[in-house]
């Protein structure tokens, strides 16, 4: 047959290419602001601390750093490269040029969107699922758009098989899409407010199911897709084997799936559950390996020219640091290394070797390379490239080193006991302010590491000036001619499957819905998963809107609410928690890390004035805390407008408010503020400096008596089980 | 099979025969009819030693279920209660070596000068002064100076007081990890030395204990 002559869309490919690196460097940038309030809390009130900016503050920053570089960055680096490689590994032009538009207009859009709302406080708190549910639902069209986008491409291709990118292509596709949907299902309050229609344990158990596979479908697979296209291409040699190609795919999407529970060991999760986190986590080493060996014995033959070209270097390191991330993950998941390293700096230390060398490396290689093919001409200077190598490599060293040091001595300190049974360190302040050299460290690495990919951009920059974009690149194949879609004698199944597309994605579908299911059905139906506690109470009026106030800071980036069974922290923070304590918590607020206390019975512990003048400054009642100030709580007047609609959302979830309790909860909600102000003014410096100011309308009281509840109800003595 | 074959050393054997890899000299045996935008692919075996990985962590998985629901294993709770049965055991012996560290029945006010100044440096450092204020008259905690007390005003119970916290909910925290018992018998004593001191902003009395009985 003649062959068709037809042209590869490479604007597009050039449009994702300026957003992976203009989103890159905010996203950076905001990563070593917060850095560096670790060290200097009070780095950003240039308005002057007693009126700090609320949408400045760590707790709002953090989850635009990390949506920054997850779906802005890496985002939009994994469209520039499936892009670039889907039309030339099917040999056809995407399949709709609107699409791919409205795609990269409607993500971008999504980024403003986050860039915006995070900061201003609208926020689900699940973490990497922050963003409200209109927001939600843009993320979920824009998905369909690329999903048919992709599709339909791969229906009008030019090649009969398939490639092992593709595959991965596809398993992004499918997964991603399952993952967000499930986890985001939340009821809407306002146009900017909801609830997660889950609650407690199994909110948890939906979160890291999703969190953990958005590392796994959004950070790796298709980042996998990228490595077996750009890697033989660059190097020039063949893929070292195309049946490890096959059994690594299949095995790393079935077995990644089931293993989000290793995020949840020792918490009030089923153990059933965790257990299954643990095993699945050990079993994905090789399949996950399999990957790394498959790209470097890719350069088998061709190490010398990962000498000469600085785009193999990156490459190498990324998949080298694929590999480490890979092996260190499962055996964080052992509950004994999970017991040190859970809720400590060393998963931050573990998830920067992912995006910084797998994630970050990957990217800027393929920008390099991609460049020069979009701009038909040589890279602007391979010594600037070879400086961002080194520059980010020494980056990543000081980044993820010291957090790993801090992680292990935290962890160390939090667990020491005196032989009299008290705890060495009984202040948890102590335990921070020892870590802190780290963190200047820390800071170090990650500005290294922003340098290197700012002098990536000015090379792109000048790259694109030194040649000339081809917006429309012409190619040529032959059309597929029409055969069979029964396997031919002697064809493999595997080379079968590859023709046919569509069962391939059901069989992808089939794949990674299994480990789902088996773990998230049986939470849900089986009672006795979550044992219910009688005493365990809905949230007062005022509690919620406290509560709500509370995710809206983003306390818990800081800040668990889950009591894990170890002496230490039976010690330090009294009894730890159980699975019914979470039934009305809509969505939960476990938290991942504690960079100040874990707070789940926090409640009673100091009394209203403590926590009045410590959110005001928290230095004031805990000299040398890093925490911010809260000025805002003081000011602002509490909005309790949506209350009962609050109310009513929560009752339809399942929460036993009667309707008397919402119809009076105005009053409920002034009487509690009310006396949470008399008992604030028992306190004459209270009353010198705020006495005149009506207290109880404030957002402080709110907090404060959300605060004053947490984890009291099983202290109220009736622990029986139901 | 290749010329070079003949001086192989037993190293580079074990080497070839853990990854398989097929000779680079000859990978045009093994090179697919695949071509993919110019990308070829190799039929390479599954490296030995990966696939032996693979197989050595499913035995993992399948060994640590055994032990969990065979031999009910690494559970939560039992493995809380042996920590916490094990800590009981350990401090009762050490507080029955050591008797006299936990008596505080013998704990009697310093007078002199050097001693209280000490306190009072304490009083400052240990953030006693973010709840008491510099001049022990009350903020968040109670009044310092006045005779009114929740938990008894002798030198014995402010020192247990310090040593031990406040009352549950009020946010005065246990010492006496932090604090040595020669620091927070200097702290109570410069605490009792401030009786009756007229503090600039006096919190209101609080407490039924009214000391000196």
């Amino acid at each position: 047959m003649e062959k068709e002559q037809f042209y590869y869309d490479n604007k597009i490919v050039k449009m994702f290419l300026w957003a992976t690196v203009l989103w890159g460097v905010v996203g950076m940038l905001v990563g070593l602001i917060v850095a560096l309030l670790f060290i200097f809390p009070g780095l950003l009130e240039f308005t002057g601390s007693d009126n700090a900016i609320s949408w400045l503050s760590f707790g709002r920053l953090r989850p635009l750093h990390t949506n920054a570089v997850i779906f802005a960055f890496v985002g939009n680096s994994i469209f520039l490269g499936i892009y670039y490689s889907t039309q030339r590994l099917l040999k056809a032009r995407m399949f709709s040029d609107v699409l791919s538009r409205i795609h990269f207009w409607g993500w971008q859009t999504i980024i403003v969107a986050a860039a915006i709302t995070l900061p201003l406080g609208f926020t689900s708190s699940k973490e990497y699922a922050e963003l409200e549910w209109p927001i939600d639902i843009l993320v979920v069209l824009v998905w369909v758009v690329f999903g048919i986008n992709l599709i339909g491409t791969i229906l009008k291709r030019r090649q009969r098989h398939i490639y092992v990118a593709i595959w991965f292509y596809i398993a992004t596709l499918v997964t991603v899409a399952v993952l967000y949907i499930f986890n985001n299902l939340e009821l809407p309050v306002t146009g900017f407010k909801s609830y997660s229609i889950y609650s407690g344990v199994q909110d948890a158990l939906l979160q890291w199911w999703y969190g953990h596979n958005a590392v796994a479908f959004f950070l790796t697979t298709p980042v996998l897709g990228l490595m077996y296209y750009f890697v033989p291409k660059v190097a020039n040699r063949p893929v070292y084997s195309y049946r490890l190609s096959i059994i690594h795919f299949w095995t790393l999407i079935f077995l990644y799936i089931w293993a989000g529970p290793h995020h949840l060991l020792y918490t009030a999760l089923p153990e059933w559950a965790q257990n299954l986190g643990t095993v699945f986590s050990v079993m994905l080493i090789f399949p996950s390996w399999g990957g790394m060996i498959n790209g470097l014995l890719t350069l088998r033959g061709a190490w010398d020219k990962v000498r000469e070209n600085p785009v193999l270097k990156f490459f190498v390191v990324a998949i080298t640091g694929y590999g480490m991330a890979t092996f260190e993950g499962p055996m964080l998941s052992f509950k004994n290394l999970n017991a040190i390293g859970h809720y400590t700096d060393w998963i931050i230390g573990h998830v920067h070797v992912g995006a910084l060398a797998w994630n970050g490396f990957m990217a800027s290689g393929i920008i390099y390379w991609v460049a020069t093919k979009l701009w038909k001409t040589e890279l602007y200077s391979k010594k600037l490239a070879n400086t961002h190598f080194w520059l980010g490599t020494l980056g990543i060293i000081f980044y993820a080193i010291p957090l790993y040091i801090a992680g292990f001595t935290q962890a160390s300190l939090w667990k020491q006991f005196n032989p009299d049974g008290t705890l060495v360190y009984g202040n948890f302040l102590e335990t921070v302010t020892q870590i802190i050299p780290m963190y200047m460290i820390r800071a170090i690495g990650g500005t290294l590491y922003l340098l290197g990919f700012i002098l990536l951009a000015v090379n792109v920059i000048k790259t694109a000036r030194a040649g000339s974009a081809v917006e429309d690149e012409l190619a040529e194949a032959v059309p597929l001619k029409k055969i069979s879609g029964k396997r031919v004698a002697g064809e493999p199944v595997h080379t079968w499957l590859e023709r046919r597309t569509v069962l391939f994605t059901i069989l992808t579908t089939v794949a990674i819905l299994i480990g789902g299911l088996v773990e998230i059905v049986p939470t849900f139906l089986v009672k006795s998963n979550i044992p219910t506690i009688a005493s365990v109470k809905p949230y007062t009026p005022l509690e919620l809107e406290g509560r709500d106030i509370y995710i809206r800071e983003g306390c818990n980036n800081c800040h668990s609410q889950m009591i894990r069974p170890f002496r230490s922290e039976v010690e330090r923070y009294g009894e730890y928690s159980k699975a019914g304590e979470f039934v009305y918590d809509f969505p939960f607020l476990w938290g991942s890390r504690r960079t100040g206390p874990d707070v789940h019975r926090l409640g009673g512990k100091y009394n209203n004035n403590w926590h009045f003048n410590h959110m005001f400054d928290p230095r004031s009642t805990s000299p040398g805390s890093i925490m911010p100030r809260y000025p805002w709580l003081l000011k602002n007047n509490m909005n309790a407008s949506n209350l009962e609609d609050k109310m009513t959302a929560l009752a339809k979830l399942g929460v036993p408010y009667s309707d008397t309790d919402i119809s009076e909860a105005k009053q409920a909600l002034l009487a509690q503020a009310k006396e949470i102000e008399t008992s604030l003014r028992q306190d004459p410096e209270f009353v010198k400096n705020y006495g005149n100011s009506n207290v109880q309308q404030k957002e402080i009281v709110a907090l404060i008596a959300y605060l004053q509840r947490l984890g009291t109800d099983i202290k109220a003595g009736n622990t029986a089980l139901k | 099979m290749n010329k070079h074959s003949d001086n192989v050393s037993g190293w580079k054997k074990f080497m070839k025969s853990m990854t398989g890899a097929h000779d680079l000299a000859t990978e045009e045996d093994i090179m697919l009819d695949h071509d993919y935008d110019g990308i070829k692919e190799l039929d390479n075996v599954l490296p030995p030693w990966w696939l032996a990985g693979f197989y050595i962590t499913i035995a993992v998985g399948i060994f640590y279920y055994v032990m969990v629901y065979g031999f009910g294993k690494y559970k939560q709770a039992d493995e809380f209660a042996a920590a916490m049965d094990a800590a009981k055991k350990e401090i009762a012996a050490y507080k029955a070596a050591n008797p006299e560290l936990f008596n505080t029945d013998n704990i009697v006010a310093f007078t002199d000068a050097e001693n209280l100044a000490k306190g009072k440096e304490l009083f400052a450092s240990k953030t006693c002064t973010a709840c008491h204020l510099e001049d022990l008259g009350g903020s968040i905690g109670p009044n310092l100076t006045d005779n009114a007390w929740f938990l008894g005003g002798t030198v014995i119970d402010v020192y247990n007081t310090i040593a031990k916290g406040g009352r549950p909910g009020k946010g005065m925290i246990a010492w006496e990890s932090t604090l040595s018992r020669l620091e927070m018998q200097q702290l109570s004593s410069y605490i009792i030395s401030m009786q009756g001191t007229t503090p600039q902003n006096p919190k209101a009395a609080e407490g039924d204990i009214i000391w000196p009985e």
